[in-house]
């Protein structure tokens, strides 16, 4: 699956909110715990919906919680498109 | 693991047991015995059984009405991929029975329409196979609760 090198700082967040588990964070995020622990290990990288989903559970932005490296640029960002 | 993975290795053991079998053993009544009502009845089985598979998933759900969360867009995208996989395997699987085919009986040669029934249950039981297992692979493990 496709994870495009995205880190996280979920585990850290969940630590931050009172040991948060990531059935919790599931549950308001309205996924299933497989699919947090997908993407907290960085195996799976997640729709923007749900990325703003899990952002507003720790009540802060996307960016807060999910970077991209700076200076990357995915190979079919620079095609214009159709 | 969640429902859609218990679901898919499930299906990946079930599966091939429920219709390959019967669908083997219709295919070779027919050719030993013709077209009577038995083979005919099992291949009815064995799509009946095909249509209860897809539909199992969506009807439990609605029973159990739960709100809990089952499946999200990581299981989509698992099933989806699956699919994809399945469906390469299922052009390869084709090549390979013409291949055969025409390797074993030749240029001139000629198959029973009884192979037809065959090739079909084998394509159905590999599609939802690959599909399955490819989808249980996609899972991996599990990961602890933390």
């Amino acid at each position: 699956m496709n994870n495009d090198h995205i880190s996280n700082q979920i585990r850290r967040l969940r630590f931050d909110h009172g040991e948060m588990t990531q059935q919790e964070l599931a549950d308001k995020a309205g996924v299933t715990r497989q699919t947090i622990i997908a993407i907290e290990a960085g195996k799976y990288a997640p729709s923007l919906p749900l990325a703003f989903r899990i952002a507003r559970a720790f009540h802060t932005s996307v960016e807060h919680v999910f970077q991209y490296p700076d200076g990357e640029v995915p190979s079919d960002a620079s095609k214009p498109a159709p | 693991m969640n429902r859609a993975q218990e679901t898919s290795l499930a299906l990946t053991i079930v599966m091939p047991l429920c219709a390959l079998i019967p669908g083997s053993v219709a295919v070779l009544l027919v050719y030993t015995q013709g077209a009577h009502p038995i083979p005919l009845s099992m291949f009815t089985w064995v799509i009946i059984l095909g249509s209860l598979f897809w539909l199992a998933p969506a009807v439990v759900q609605k029973i159990h009405k739960s709100k809990k969360v089952v499946s999200d867009e990581r299981d989509l995208l698992i099933y989806k991929n699956g699919a994809v996989a399945a469906h390469i395997v299922l052009w390869l699987y084709f090549a390979v029975a013409c291949l055969v085919a025409w390797g074993l009986v030749g240029p001139q040669g000629m198959v029973s329409v009884n192979v037809m029934p065959l090739v079909l249950i084998g394509a159905v039981t590999l599609f939802l196979l690959v599909e399955y297992l490819a989808a249980f692979i996609q899972y991996g493990r599990g990961g602890k609760d933390e």
